[in-house]
């Protein structure tokens, strides 16, 4: 069988794709990849469907071994990628051997990159989805010395349009002005949130992580709570103490406070990737 | 009969895929009855939409390549132009069953919680065994499920500082609710009680036993019922 072999797993290194937006209506969040443009790119460098699950490797990257030959690629926006000690172009396909390793050193711009090879990874499913998110998988995140199938791929190498070319447009990413929608409870807090909003310098809290990413410093003004209401990844919750929260793809599915403004998922894709400490401005969208 | 302009309050456009159907905001019977309602109803409109709900709100999700402002302006047409409908859906459709142990080797916050609600034990037991709870929905955790009937007498603040962990199947109060923690988690509730059954198994083809309009009842079982059911279900 065609395999990798994970010679250490990195830092955090998860199996996501498209995630098991169906079902919400049992308490499952929607899980799935969080930067979808680089995700999504890293399957179409590699010529499979989207829907592919990928690997979202954080910060410190996994080293991995091929048994096989493998078209793969590394996308993101800046990661130190080696095979056999000799670097790699990221956002870029390439053919490895049997018996190469590959190591994904550090990530050096950005919080994740993906990894993705021709014909897929063959995981399990769960509930729809190969996205980790414990305990509906096993594990939440890749293990050291685990093995990893992969797909029979639909077409030889040969046939592989190898130099196809793919333009990569992510220069929207190293911008520090977010574009966000108003939420459903916008209306109640805007004479308040709307000046702090447009002064507002802010920044990504140590508290962030794949349920969610808050946004430092506080507002001046305090939220009440609501009824229990839908929730979906990019609402963005106003707590009691003013602070924003932006709700990502492993939150809840339904929520007490005030949704006050929405990401779209472009601006999901890029506040994912903005390390802790850097600093951000929220804009609304021209069109609303 | 539901009256759509009765229960409805508003449409919001959550993002190119997502609408929010806003109903008036309240945690009751009728709320969900319309809820259910709608829900049937949006499902036949647009077999392609995933649907699902809170207390007081509906969520559809419609897939990418659907134009998201005409589906919006088809649902504002279909509940605001008919004011309202007769409604075939009852909400006594099945009671299920959840055995819990009421024990304080079990139940970590249960000594606390009787001495400050002035009970005993089978005062306590007694007002949560008695009412049939309505299922509102499922959310927060995989399998947790929104209930609804807690007695007066049982409501209790959470916790200033929630707890760490709380381990699956343990049942718990926050202020006016009560439910049943699915997954080991962190949670400002206080715990009364544990039950050994598995609220959520995802490899099942129906993870989750209950759906919105279930009934559900809490029946007591002593410490050593609860200790043989554990063993048997691990």
């Amino acid at each position: 069988m065609k395999s990798i072999e994970v010679i250490s797993p990195g830092m955090h290194t998860s199996f996501q794709d498209l995630g098991r937006a169906d079902y919400a209506h049992l308490g499952c969040p929607v899980a799935g990849i969080m930067d979808e443009y680089h995700a999504k790119l890293a399957n179409t460098l590699v010529q499979n469907s989207v829907k592919e699950a990928v690997l979202e490797i954080s910060l410190k990257g996994p080293e991995l071994k091929f048994l096989h030959s493998a078209l793969i690629c590394v996308t993101g926006l800046g990661a130190e990628v080696f095979v056999n000690g000799q670097q790699k172009k990221i956002n870029f396909a390439f053919v490895v051997k049997g018996g190469d390793v590959l190591e994904i050193s550090r990530i050096t711009q950005g919080n994740r990159v993906y990894f993705a090879v021709h014909g897929g990874f063959n995981v399990v499913h769960t509930l729809g989805s190969a996205s980790h998110f414990h305990p509906l998988t096993k594990h939440l995140k890749l293990q050291k010395n685990q093995e990893i199938q992969l797909n029979k791929v639909s077409l030889e190498f040969n046939k592989l349009h190898l130099n196809a070319h793919v333009s990569v447009e992510n220069q929207h990413y190293f911008l520090s002005e977010i574009e966000v929608e108003k939420g459903p409870e916008f209306k109640q807090y805007a004479k308040q949130l709307l000046p702090q909003l447009k002064t507002g310098e802010f920044q990504v809290s140590k508290k962030s992580n794949r349920m969610g990413i808050e946004l430092l410093p506080a507002l001046k003004l305090t939220s009440h709570s609501i009824l229990t209401n839908v929730i979906q990844p990019g609402c963005v919750q106003l707590t009691p103490s003013g602070k924003l929260i932006v709700l990502m793809k492993d939150a809840q599915v339904s929520g007490g406070y005030p949704r006050v403004l929405v990401f779209p998922q472009r601006s999901m894709d890029v506040l994912s990737q903005k390390r802790v400490g850097e600093k951000l401005y929220l804009c609304f969208k021209q069109e609303t | 009969m539901v009256n759509y302009n009765y229960h409805i309050q508003d449409f919001f456009k959550l993002n190119n895929q997502f609408l929010l159907i806003q109903l008036k905001q309240e945690i009751s019977p009728s709320n969900l009855q319309a809820i259910l309602h709608i829900k049937s109803k949006i499902e036949k409109l647009f077999p392609a939409a995933y649907v699902y709900f809170t207390y007081a709100e509906i969520g559809v999700r419609f897939p990418y390549f659907e134009d998201i402002n005409e589906k919006l302006e088809q649902l504002k047409e279909v509940f605001l132009s008919t004011e309202e409908e007769a409604l075939n859906l009852s909400l006594t459709s099945k009671t299920i069953e959840v055995p819990v142990c009421y024990s304080p080797e079990i139940a970590p916050d249960l000594g606390y919680f009787l001495k400050h609600k002035k009970l005993s034990l089978e005062e306590l037991i007694e007002l949560h065994t008695s009412p049939q709870y309505l299922v509102y929905f499922i959310g927060f955790l995989p399998g947790f499920l929104y209930l609804g009937g807690l007695n007066k007498k049982l409501f209790f603040p959470r916790k200033n500082t929630p707890s760490p962990t709380i381990e699956a199947g343990s049942v718990g109060i926050g202020y006016e609710q009560t439910g049943i923690y699915p997954q080991d988690s962190p949670g400002g509730w206080h715990i009364i009680g544990k039950t050994p059954q598995q609220l959520f198994d995802a490899s099942a083809t129906k993870p989750v036993d209950f759906q919105a309009g279930n009934k559900l009842k809490f029946k007591s079982i002593s410490l050593d019922e609860y200790k043989s059911l554990t063993t048997k279900n691990s």
